[in-house]
């Protein structure tokens, strides 16, 4: 079997915010094959975002901090690289979409502009015709006016488009995307979406998928690592996860959610709330709101180890021991 | 919330830079009928125009007026002035940059374009004018300097109030039907009192300027009275055979003001600190 | 049976202004002749959009805008005729940020003794003061789940679950017939919005409410709402009962927001 396109090795990111050491990112491992999508899921505050920032390096370099772990991507540790290697790795063979295109374009250059700067960084020249077909595979209607247009001149659907064709641009091998319909309309988000899926299989291209919406994330990934304050607390086939969720966050919290047709009545809760990341409580992140605690798990994390076709974080699976911290 | 405020004023370098440095000056100011030895306003002709020595620190004036006295009994005026002033121009600006930042519409366009026109006015010019025609007075002075500068405090908060203003806080205040006066004072001012606060603190720097410009050009404090100003006026006469006439009270001003605009400084930090 | 709350042909133009001195330069169309009726005890979903027009629409209950025109009726009177203490007292709103809906520089008993001041001046009563103020404070705070040592603390002190408990209290501090209910869990944690929509079933039968739930997510509504009404662009697109709705959607729109609900949610 190949070697995964990325695989992150026991990954920790600290950040300082106000004064306090937040762990954002605590242990995390995972593994992307070629022209997979894989979901990270999490609410807001679990680390998602921080995780998908170190990746690229894209963390800012005074207040953070990576204390331990490796990124591989294509058999490179990509924190060990320097930073021009890194830079043409970037935007080249790893591009990133993130929640707000407006934010993530250049108000001062044409969408044109900034597609022909991206391609001539990576190599490539400046080909008119080139990006005006990129346009195109983006289904942007009328892609002459948009090559033209400043970013505030176009819509929000037709401003992540062009992020999108500003990523798929040098064509890459992973594509990060994070919360990359979070900011749109529920009809638009299919729309980019199925968009992304076609790219995806014409492309061969992996896609990182960040989100906090399990629902997308059940559609449209083939495999998922679902994140609680900063750990990788499940991760395996989305079919099997949703279907059949091991961990008990993952269970309560797709339990808690309303359906559509579900009879009216009171929605099983998580008591307690998410912890804060500059105090995490010891042993596992889950214990003090989880229905099935028992007692190793105040004291023990638990690590993430195999159990039936998948990787579970939860003592209720291995013994402490066997997790070995 | 007002600890991790003190909190972080503790640490911030500027800001305890400048809050020492002040309060060993107003601790002078206060103190200064205790700590000199001469009286400041006794002249000794005999001993006119001395450079420092031993028995006077800063040496003595045309009149033989001790001037280490002088200078710290300046302090006093530097301060008062300078505090009082832009106590009034933060009134004044405050409740004008409030009212035409929450009522917008007309109101605001009045009083906008009303500090568009006198901001046209050169201050130093408004004051000598105003300063020509009323008596020369610390009451006068700090009056007027007051009421030059309260546009840029009221610009400020206008703008703070009506990016506030649209703000869910104050939907749902308003929602509540709360009194107008409620929803300005209680609700609109305290999410302005940062950036005025720092600002107004920069302002006093200015306003001691000022003090001083106009004592200097004998618009201000009148002699005998001491004033940072008014000494520099006298020494400008003698500068070649007394630099210490002038070298004292400019330093004086020197570090007061700094010691404003390190706190100001520091200030902002504390009150906003950028997020990451 | 007169409707609790009745609205006729609203429309909401808001002006665009621009110029030294302020001339009109255009208008937005953020409502345009909607209509719905809501008797007491019902709850009733506005579905939409961004531009659809559903918060200008929750605003306007409020008193928070003025409606170009339509009219709006509280048990059959109109409400230009409502005297604005009994319509503050009658409807109250939780907005959609509870971060940005609660006053940073105000502490939680100044925050919820503002409205019960006002509960107190429609009841003819002195409005609490010291010791039966804080308590009065505290029996508010227990009543949506909270705490209630935390008197003297501020909205930052506190997560996105914990704000939105808090503005859900202040809303309910003056016993409103009808409370209107902007996104009230999209800026809340996955984890805790089944805490909060419980708190609001609760509440809704504990004090009798009649409810406005304003939302883009279907299930949210669907979970919440007795009936529907489905806006875009500030237009009606359709409007009914939840459950007939859900069941045979008519509208093309409604249809394409149905579809959009993944599969997991169904």
């Amino acid at each position: 079997m190949a070697d995964p396109l990325l695989k992150i090795e026991n990954l920790s990111v600290d950040y300082r915010r106000h004064g306090k050491r937040v762990h954002a990112v605590r242990d995390v491992s995972l593994e992307l094959n070629e022209g997979e999508t894989l979901g990270v899921v999490g609410e807001s505050g679990c680390g998602k975002s921080t995780l998908a920032m170190a990746v690229l390096r894209l963390l800012p370099d005074r207040d953070s901090r990576i204390p331990g772990g490796k990124i591989f991507f294509r058999s490179q540790d990509l924190l060990a690289l320097d930073a021009e290697p890194l830079r043409r790795i970037r935007g080249g063979q790893i591009a990133v979409i993130f929640q707000d295109p407006f934010s993530a374009l250049n108000p001062v250059l044409t969408v044109g502009d900034q597609l022909e700067e991206s391609m001539e960084v990576h190599g490539g020249g400046r080909d008119r015709a080139k990006t005006l077909s990129l346009l195109e595979r983006v289904r942007l209607p009328d892609p002459e006016r948009i090559y033209r247009a400043y970013p505030h001149q176009i819509s929000g659907g037709q401003r992540q488009r062009a992020c999108l064709a500003l990523a798929i641009a040098n064509r890459p091998a992973l594509l990060i995307a994070d919360e990359p319909t979070t900011a749109l309309d529920v009809t638009l988000q299919k729309e980019i979406l199925d968009l992304l899926d076609g790219l995806r299989r014409d492309l061969k291209m992996a896609i990182l998928f960040i989100t906090h919406n399990m629902g997308l994330v059940s559609q449209r990934t083939d495999r998922l690592a679902v994140m609680y304050a900063g750990e990788i607390v499940e991760r395996g086939k989305t079919a099997d996860v949703m279907s059949a969720p091991l961990h008990p966050y993952t269970a309560a919290l797709l339990r808690s959610l309303p359906r559509l047709h579900k009879s009216a009545g009171k929605l099983p809760i998580i008591p307690g709330q998410p912890p804060d990341l500059s105090a995490v409580p010891g042993g596992c992140p889950f214990h003090p709101r989880c229905p099935r605690v028992f007692d190793p798990c105040a004291e023990h994390i638990p690590a993430l180890l195999p159990h039936e076709g998948r990787s579970v974080s939860c003592h209720l699976y291995h013994s402490p021991v066997a997790a070995g911290r | 919330m007002w600890s991790l405020t003190l909190q972080r004023f503790r640490k911030n370098k500027l800001a305890l830079a400048g809050s020492a440095i002040l309060a060993l000056l107003v601790l002078l100011a206060l103190l200064a009928p205790v700590l000199v030895a001469m009286d400041p306003l006794q002249q000794d002709v005999v001993q006119r125009l001395r450079p420092p020595s031993w028995s006077h620190w800063m040496g003595t004036d045309d009149l033989g007026r001790d001037v280490f006295s002088r200078v710290l009994f300046g302090t006093r005026i530097s301060l008062v002035v300078g505090i009082v002033a832009v106590g009034l121009a933060l009134l004044i600006g405050t409740s004008a940059g409030l009212v035409a930042g929450f009522y917008g519409g007309w109101v605001d366009t009045l009083f906008m374009r009303l500090i568009d026109v006198l901001l046209c006015f050169p201050a130093i010019f408004l004051i000598l004018m105003v300063i020509a025609f009323l008596e020369p007075n610390i009451l006068n002075v700090v009056v007027i300097i007051g009421l030059t500068s309260w546009m840029g405090l009221a610009r400020l908060v206008r703008g703070e109030c009506l990016s506030l203003r649209e703000r869910d806080f104050m939907s749902a205040a308003r929602a509540l039907h709360l009194s107008t006066p409620r929803l300005l004072f209680v609700h609109l001012l305290p999410n302005v009192a940062s950036p005025v606060l720092v600002a107004a603190t920069l302002g006093v720097g200015g306003a001691i300027l000022t003090e001083s410009a106009l004592s200097f050009l004998g618009l201000g404090v009148q002699p005998p009275t001491a004033s940072w100003g008014n000494i520099l006026a006298v020494g400008k006469d003698y500068i070649h055979i007394a630099w210490w006439l002038s070298l004292f009270p400019g330093l004086a001003i020197l570090v007061t003001v700094l010691a404003f605009n390190l706190l100001g400084e520091g200030l902002r930090d504390v009150l906003d600190p950028r997020m990451d | 049976m007169t409707p609790l709350l009745r609205a006729e042909n609203l429309s909401m133009e808001f002006a665009v202004t621009g110029g030294v001195f302020r001339r009109r330069l255009g208008a937005v169309r953020a409502l345009h002749n909607v209509s719905f009726s809501l008797n007491e005890g019902e709850s009733l979903g506005l579905v939409g959009e961004s531009g659809s027009g559903k918060s200008t629409l929750g605003r306007i209950l409020c008193r928070l805008h003025r409606p170009t025109s339509g009219r709006l009726f509280w048990d059959g009177r109109p409400m230009e005729d409502l005297p604005p203490l009994e319509w503050a007292s009658g409807i109250q709103m939780i907005f959609q940020d509870p971060a940005a809906s609660l006053n940073p520089k105000l502490s939680v008993e100044t925050i919820l003794a503002e409205p019960l001041g006002l509960r107190a001046r429609v009841e003819k009563k002195e409005p609490p003061r010291g010791a039966a103020r804080r308590d009065a404070v505290r029996e508010l705070l227990s009543s949506v789940g909270l705490p209630t040592d935390i008197l003297s603390h501020y909205p930052h002190q506190f997560s996105g679950g914990q704000k939105q408990r808090l503005a859900i209290a202040r809303a309910l501090a003056v016993r409103p017939r009808v409370l209107v209910a902007d996104e009230p869990v999209s800026a809340v944690d996955l984890s805790l919005q089944a805490q909060i929509l419980n708190l609001l079933s609760d509440l809704k039968e504990q004090y009798r409410l009649t409810t406005l739930i304003i939302s883009h997510d279907l299930t949210v509504v669907a979970h919440l709402a007795d009936r529907l009404l489905v806006l875009k662009d500030g237009e009606t697109m359709e409007t009914g009962g939840t459950a007939e709705i859900l069941a045979e959607t008519r509208h093309p729109y409604t249809r394409a927001l149905l579809d959009a609900v993944p599969p997991l949610f169904r």
